[in-house]
């Protein structure tokens, strides 16, 4: 009996204890007695008036392409190396080809590269246009001429070529040397961009050799071990723009005062929305531009090198001349506590591939222009107890 | 006898097969949910009568002083299954409640001390609701599901100075959790869903006590009072996102009540009995603040039972327990304009007695209806069912 006893218990308690729910539904809901029963709410906030934009020196060497040219006020150049190599044939020729990928701006039809040595070491991984020395940018070696008009259809033929100068191939052909190989510097002064593929991309430049050996006549097809573009824009600081650009680095700071949201609060939604000037976007406003959007963990801001949480990224993309940014979580996180609030930074997702810009309306333009948080958030029912 | 436990075990195992399902009213969502007052099957089958009810075979889970004429030891398992249909008048739902519904378990002290000890549910809070909006272009639903309710766990004591005259008194210990999930899901997947939990546990100490005098043999007149008390809380909100814990401690003071009832009984015919039972809604505070809108709760019951044979070795058809009945209760709270929302059932019940009356299998059908469509914009249908098994053995009784 006692242990028949012992599990009447037993399974007087698991069946106490177990639930399961049935379907919810709205009859009889205005019954619900709840004094406080929460409320979801809707608010518009503007961007304190110290939003502002700054230069992050960056590098470009893996980038799928290869600049050069100046457009917008963006200045840019490219570096190619090609390791050194030791080929016991004698070499009759060595030419150089680079694969047209687009252009930033308008042409007349011709573009006029000149090909430059390098005389000072640089790593693509690091080079920047800050940290290059434009000293290094040693004695011209080629100047050609192409005309763009016959690059325009076939793909394959969008190539430009040029013979390096034998005493540089000899250079390069000697690995007891390879100290002396720098590479070369591609220049322009164009007033558009023109861009290559890089080693990255789906054409990269080829060093094609020519030698012989007896009768015998052979190629071989080296790649360059090292390439980058830098680039630079001047651009002044304005109250009435802030400028995000690819390549160059430009970043922009908001901060928006959500401090009047309860800690309580759930957000919903809360997306960014900046409006661009499509007069200023670079090369033209049609062209899709992706942001990202991390939160600024340092109240100085202290431009270029700020702090900020890289392990949580926002995206957005601009369609047409808005974009939105949707930073959910950072609210969340600011509101319950999680975080503090001192803004996020904005900058291109490609700001290390591509050369595109926006400039964006600040908080001098008018409500519907400028920068602005839109937030659906709810707040909790009170308990009763 | 010896198969009595074999079919207690199967009457829970029959118990478990059918899963528990929790959904009942909108009223639960009221302070800490509908009290629940549902005494054994017997009374239910008699209009809930049960504060005079004697008995040598159902356990009264009532009035403590009414367990003196029980004289083996006693295990009743109980199992109540609720269809409430609601309407509002714009629309209707339908409800199920199937749960397990108590045990209580009595033993005698010699000839007039009684012991109990039960495990019953004291308050049930079951509400599942859902609302569709939109909110500045983007829709949403809503949902409020609440849950849970206290139980209590008691033991009893009944003393019987008297040949007709008998005290008992219960005590209580209230626990029980309630949460509430309140859910909001935008149509829009770009959007995070709020998802806010008020969990509340609760647990406090009480005691009914209770009496019973028989001036006549036929006659049992019983009352029962509870005195009001304090049970603490502790509240944790809980939210989508990751925030501190954050426990409120409170206090609520659970009204005092009292009830009277009165049974009168035939031999060979049955019983009639009738009571009144009320709390002081009106006293219920949460944190030492009177919750506006509360009034004195009551119900008015009476019923009655044909029995016709007590004799173990009598016909079978004469021991089987015939029960009807009838209760008026209003609720705690009133409507929307302000009019009393009443309950309304009508009862029958039967009693079949096994083992040459040793253990008993009640079984109890109420039908009712709560609220009025009319004046309260929402009524509710309710199909009560329970059932209920008991026996007993007799323990610490010499058998030479």
């Amino acid at each position: 009996m006692k242990t028949k006893l012992l599990l009447f218990f037993v399974l007087a308690s698991a069946f106490l204890f177990n639930q399961c729910v049935n379907n919810a539904n709205p009859v009889g809901s205005d019954y619900l007695n709840r004094d406080n029963p929460g409320s979801l709410n809707y608010q518009i906030f503007q961007a304190a008036a110290s939003d502002t934009f700054f230069q992050k020196t960056t590098y470009t060497g893996f980038s799928t392409e290869l600049s050069l040219g100046t457009s917008n006020d963006i200045s840019c150049l490219s570096l190619i190396r090609f390791s050194s190599f030791s080929d016991t044939v004698d070499i009759d020729s060595a030419v150089v080809s680079l694969y047209v990928k687009r252009l930033y701006g308008d042409s007349d039809n011709q573009f006029t590269l000149s090909v430059h040595l390098a005389t000072e070491d640089w790593n693509e991984s690091d080079l920047t246009w800050d940290s290059f020395d434009q000293n290094s940018v040693g004695e011209e070696m080629i100047t050609l001429t192409a005309d763009l008009t016959s690059l325009e259809d076939d793909t394959v033929s969008r190539k430009i070529s040029f013979h390096l100068p034998m005493d540089l191939v000899e250079i390069w052909n000697d690995t007891s040397r390879s100290e002396e190989n720098m590479g070369m510097v591609l220049l322009t002064e164009e007033d558009y961009i023109l861009s290559f593929h890089s080693a990255e991309g789906s054409n990269p430049p080829t060093l094609n050799i020519y030698s012989h050996e007896d009768t015998t006549v052979s190629k071989s097809t080296r790649y360059p071990s090292h390439d980058t573009f830098i680039s630079q824009a001047e651009l002044i600081p304005t109250s009435d723009r802030l400028y995000i650009c690819d390549g160059t680095a430009y970043r922009t700071f908001l901060y928006f005062d959500v401090s009047s949201i309860p800690p309580e609060a759930t957000i919903n939604q809360a997306l960014i929305t900046l409006t661009s000037d499509q007069n200023l976007s670079f090369p033209d406003h049609e062209e899709s531009f992706n942001l990202s959007s991390v939160i600024v963990m340092d109240s100085l801001w202290t431009v270029p090198d700020i702090a900020y949480d890289s392990t949580r990224v926002a995206y957005g993309l601009v369609d047409e001349d808005t974009v939105y940014v949707n930073i959910t979580s950072y609210v969340q996180s600011w509101t319950s506590g999680e975080d503090s609030n001192f803004g996020v930074m904005v900058y291109g997702t490609s700001e290390r591939t591509d050369l595109l810009s926006r400039a964006f309306y600040s908080t001098t333009a008018d409500s519907a222009l400028c920068p602005r948080l839109r937030i659906y958030f709810s707040l909790p029912p009170a308990s009763q107890f | 006898m010896k198969s009595l436990p074999v079919l207690f075990v199967t009457f829970f195992i029959l118990l478990y097969a059918v899963s528990p399902v929790y959904s009942g009213t909108v009223f639960s969502s009221y302070g800490i949910g509908i009290p629940y007052d549902f005494p054994s099957t017997q009374s239910m089958g008699l209009g809930d009568v049960s504060i005079a009810l004697l008995s040598p075979v159902n356990i009264n889970r009532t009035n403590p002083a009414a367990l003196h004429l029980i004289r083996t030891s006693r295990l009743s398992i109980q199992y109540l299954f609720e269809n409430n249909v609601y309407d509002d008048g714009t629309d209707k739902a339908n409800s199920v409640y199937s749960n397990f519904d108590g045990f209580y378990f009595v033993v005698p002290l010699g000839k007039d001390i009684r012991f109990a000890s039960g495990l019953r549910p004291w308050t049930r809070a079951d509400y599942h609701l859902l609302f569709e909006s939109s909110f500045y272009n983007e829709t949403y639903s809503k949902s409020v599901v609440g849950e849970g309710g206290l139980n209590t766990f008691n033991f009893s004591l009944s003393w019987s100075p008297l040949t007709r005259a008998s005290i008992g008194i219960t005590g209580n210990y209230v626990f029980g959790t309630i949460e509430e999930k309140w859910e909001l899901v935008f149509n829009n997947t770009s959007f995070v869903s709020s998802n806010d939990v008020i969990t509340t546990r609760m647990n406090g100490l009480n005691f009914t006590a209770g009496f019973i005098v028989q001036p006549w043999t036929t006659l049992s007149i019983g009352g029962i009072f509870r005195p009001g008390f304090e049970i603490d809380t502790e509240t944790e909100m809980d939210y989508v996102f990751d925030t501190p814990e954050d426990l409120v401690e409170g206090i609520l003071n659970y009204p005092m009540s009292w009830g009277l009832g009165a049974v009168y009984y035939m031999k060979d015919i049955g019983l009639v009995g009738m009571e009144y039972f009320t709390r002081k809604w009106n006293e219920f505070s949460i944190q030492n603040e009177e919750v506006d809108g509360l009034h004195e709760s009551k119900r008015i019951s009476i019923g009655a039972e044909l029995l016709r044979s007590t004799d173990p070795f009598s016909r079978y058809s004469k021991r089987i327990a015939y029960r009807i009945g009838f209760s008026y209760k209003t609720f705690p709270v009133t409507d929307l304009n302000n009019n009393d929302i009443t309950e309304t059932c009508f009862s029958l019940g039967f009693g079949f007695p096994l083992s040459l009356n040793v253990a008993h299998i009640n079984a109890a059908i109420q039908y009712g209806k709560r609220g009025n469509l009319n004046t309260s914009g929402l009524s509710e249908n309710l199909l009560r069912i329970s059932l209920a098994i008991s026996g007993g053995e007799k323990w610490f009784v010499k058998r030479y």
